[in-house]
């Protein structure tokens, strides 16, 4: 006979936890001022023109009228559709090709035994993440320059490369993608490995020990010790990822963007930013729009990305 | 119960956040601007308040500008009483809209002509007409008409003019001529078919092929619309008069040539430095001085860090480097054409919710444009910080260099002085009677008409909208189809494709308000 378990009411947990409640204040006081007041602001995106520099705020938002012209250029925008498109490719990109591979140093880094190397390791591995975006963008230009970069003039003295036809990397449509990942890769695989490494620390030894002894090579214990132990932290971390999928990484591509690469490069956040900060005469309210478009799509992402990994794993974000 | 609670909730929680928004509105100040302000006239001139002063970005640190020892800013409070705060607009495009949405404590601002045009068109300025009747003699008379016609929109005056130091031809291509008389070419190229020429010469002697790091010619990102060259196609200088009618330089003709020219240069190997793309104008610098290249895009302000080169082993820094004073026009074999700056470069406005102190605005400003008062501002005292010699006016070092700011701290300018006093400054690197260094790069680069040099076969041409007061049409898409003009040239010169890709970045300019501005740009042309 099956019984029926009656489910906690809300007022039964507040009471029962109350005691700890008070804790999640500070965050709640964060996320209303910095997340939900802003939201308020999104109402400009229905309005034309804000006229902030001979009006207040208030009078400006009074005096603009009501319109629907945003939208209708945001979707006329081809843009705006560029943008979204690069920023779903890149998004993409990023999830497929660097998110499993901290998974792989993590793995690599607790294997080595040897304190000293395996620190040493760590260390060299972090450290790009503390560079800013505009010196690690910087640097890789300068090691990668056409002319005067070294490994142009590796590939030429190899014979690699046509020395009539240097390949610029930062400006070729062709390689940014590349670029793109190598570079976002060389600041933050390190940072990202950490997560895994604790993750794969708190693992209980004694299965490695019994594996050991039941014969599993060192593949086998990663494959099935490891791995399914860390899992429930993947996933967790890919659904956080998921979430961001419409934050492309504003400062890496505008640190990385030009002309000749716009067209594949140019993603919603620089384009909201070229719109509302990169210009005298700044378009607010249709870089709201675009925005507000932004926002909605990231939403029904991340509960797209809790529901399926409610349905896969039965755990969810909430 | 459960979702009548969470109603309940979120209609209190909107509902605060609503009020919680107003009340910031409320702080911001909810009695706005518009309609154009008035200076108040009714003060008392000898109850002067301390002055909020911004000026655009200078790329140097805020507390160079914080020192209230600095002389310029202890002689301009001494001679006028007026104790003055200086801050510097931050180098974003977009700053001065934060500063006018905040409404930033100041009383007045130093913008671009570019800037006062889009201020002026959204009505978010003081009208000064009245202000300078009563509190600004001294400028009516050392302000040209011309330069306050600039600043006159629907018949009111609505900032102070700054004009140009001195009507210059600025930007040029600068040769290494070490380099160049090495490549066997002795004189610096007349026309383009020369100018490819020489690139090709300095690629080959530096090895050509198996020099991978050398680029005959470098420039950064900014520069791809070298002036030069550009002229000597026949392209305006922004704008261009084509049969009584002016025509922005990107919708000439000429600009397919232009770009084909330069397209070609750049996929010949080695003679154009592919970075210019992506690279600031440091680094193209650094690699002119450092050998890489030996051609490159600048102002003559420029040619003092071309002193740093460390590989030239010429004797005579003379010897070193050479100013390109234009290349000859389509089809002329007499003179060099490049470009010439002129007209009005800054305005002083006060913002709509300073117009209470516009008047000492005004005050301050014009017992600075006196002639002894801006003599002492800009070059100092005589026999201290400059001498006057055969009716010119000379540096002495290093007491000058005391006065190396000075021209951010300018608001207005003297315009029967200022070039005079200018050259001092050209003069920092020579002795009497030899201007030295810098003031000879300068020379010749210059054209006849400008009144020191001598015959130089150049002619600058001055862009016709120089003075032009403020076109609404134009003001307000001005930055925004220019900087996608911008972008064009550098991508189109690069990857090529010329035809197609002018076609298409020439119809998006028209499309976004290029023809509109044009339109009513030649309405103000014709009836001027």
């Amino acid at each position: 006979m099956l019984v029926k378990i009656k489910k906690k009411s809300t007022f039964y947990k507040v009471k029962k936890y109350r005691k700890i409640l008070p804790f999640l204040l500070p965050a709640m006081i964060l996320a209303f001022v910095f997340s939900y007041i802003p939201m308020l602001g999104l109402i400009v995106a229905f309005k034309d023109r804000l006229n902030l520099t001979a009006f207040t705020p208030f009078e400006a938002f009074a005096n603009a009228n009501w319109t629907l012209d945003n939208f209708t250029r945001l979707f006329g925008s081809t843009e705006f559709l560029q943008a979204v498109r690069n920023t779903l490719v890149i998004s993409f990109l990023k999830i497929v090709i660097l998110f499993p591979l901290p998974i792989f140093f993590a793995i690599l880094i607790t294997e080595v035994k040897n304190k000293f190397s395996n620190k040493t390791v760590q260390a060299i591995l972090y450290l790009p993440h503390f560079l800013s975006w505009p010196i690690v963008i910087g640097i890789f230009m300068n090691v990668f320059d056409p002319s005067s970069g070294a490994v142009n003039n590796i590939l030429i003295r190899m014979g690699l490369m046509n020395y009539q036809q240097p390949t610029f990397w930062f400006a070729d449509r062709g390689w940014f993608h590349f670029m793109m990942l190598l570079t976002a890769g060389y600041k933050d695989i390190g940072w990202s490995c950490i997560i895994y490494i604790a993750a794969i620390m708190a693992i209980d030894t004694e299965m490695f020990e019994a594996a050991r002894i039941d014969g599993a090579n060192k593949f086998q214990q990663v494959r099935y010790i490891t791995i399914p132990s860390i899992v429930s932290t993947i996933a967790l971390l890919l659904i956080i990822r998921i979430g961001f999928l419409m934050d492309a990484g504003f400062e890496q591509i505008f640190a990385m963007i030009n002309p000749e690469v716009r067209s594949v490069a140019e993603i919603i956040g620089t384009y909201v930013y070229r719109l509302s900060f990169d210009s005298v005469r700044p378009d607010f309210t249709f870089a709201t729009a675009v925005g507000l478009f932004n926002g909605i799509i990231a939403l029904i992402l991340i509960l797209f990305g809790n529901w399926t990994a409610k349905r896969i794993g039965g755990k969810g974000i909430w | 119960m459960k979702k009548i609670v969470i109603l309940l909730l979120s209609t209190i929680l909107a509902f605060s956040m609503l009020a919680f928004s107003m009340l910031v509105f409320s702080a911001c100040g909810l009695t706005g601007g518009g309609g154009f302000r008035t200076v108040n006239l009714d003060i008392d001139l000898n109850n002067k308040p301390n002055l909020n002063i911004m000026f655009p970005n200078t790329g140097l640190s805020n507390d160079v500008f914080n020192d209230q020892n600095n002389i310029t800013v202890r002689t301009a409070r001494e001679l006028t009483g007026y104790t003055v705060n200086y801050m510097q607009l931050a180098a974003t495009p977009a700053a001065l809209q934060l500063h006018f949405t905040n409404q930033t404590n100041m009383n007045a601002i130093k913008v671009t002509k570019a800037q006062f045009d889009s201020l002026v068109a959204d009505g978010a300025l003081v009208d000064l007409t009245a202000g300078i009747e009563k509190f600004g003699p001294t400028m009516r008379t050392v302000i040209s008409d011309a330069s306050w016609d600039a600043v006159t929109y629907e018949g009111r005056i609505f900032g102070i003019p700054e004009i140009v130091s001195n009507d210059n031809v600025d930007r040029t291509l600068f040769f290494n001529m070490v380099h160049l008389r090495a490549a066997g070419i002795q004189t610096l190229p007349t026309t383009r078919e020369e100018l490819r020429h020489a690139l090709q010469a300095l690629y080959t002697h530096h090895g050509g092929a198996q020099n991978h790091s050398y680029r005959a010619l470098t420039f950064g990102r900014f520069d791809s619309f070298i002036d030069p060259i550009a002229a000597s196609f026949g392209l305006g200088n922004q704008w261009r008069d084509v049969n009584g009618e002016l025509k922005f330089f990107f919708e000439q003709p000429e600009m397919r040539d232009y770009l084909e020219f330069m397209h070609s240069l750049r996929s010949t190997t080695g003679l154009i430095d592919e970075s210019f793309l992506t690279q600031s104008a440091a680094d193209a610098m650094s690699k002119f001085i450092n050998g890489n290249a030996s051609v490159i895009v600048a102002g003559w302000a420029n040619a003092v860090s071309f002193l740093n080169a460390p590989h030239t082993n010429a004797s005579n820094v003379n010897d070193r480097f050479a100013a390109l004073p234009g290349l000859r026009a389509e089809g002329a074999d007499g003179d060099f054409v490049n470009f010439q700056n002129s007209g009005v470069s800054f305005v002083t406005v006060v913002p709509w919710w300073a117009a209470n102190e516009g008047g000492f605005v005004i005050d301050w400003i014009d017992q600075k444009l006196g002639e002894d008062n801006f003599r002492l501002l800009t070059i100092g005292e005589q026999g201290v910080h400059h001498q006057f010699i055969n009716n010119e006016y000379w540096p002495i070092l290093p007491a000058f260099d005391e006065l190396n700011h000075a021209d951010n701290y300018m608001m207005g300018s003297n315009e029967l002085f200022y070039s005079d006093f200018w050259f001092a400054r050209l003069r920092k690197s020579g002795n009497f009677p030899d201007g030295g260094y810098l003031f000879n790069f300068w020379a010749s680069m210059q054209p006849r008409t400008t009144h020191i040099t001598s015959n130089n076969p150049i002619i600058g041409k001055r862009n016709p909208m120089r003075s032009a007061p403020t076109i609404t049409e134009y003001a307000t898409v001005r930055d925004r189809i220019e900087i996608d003009v911008e972008d064009a040239i550098r991508a189109i010169i690069f990857s090529g494709n010329v035809n197609a890709a002018y076609a298409t970045a020439l119809n998006r300019w028209r499309a976004d308000g290029g023809t509109a501005a044009t339109a009513a740009i030649n309405r103000w042309y014709t009836n001027r």
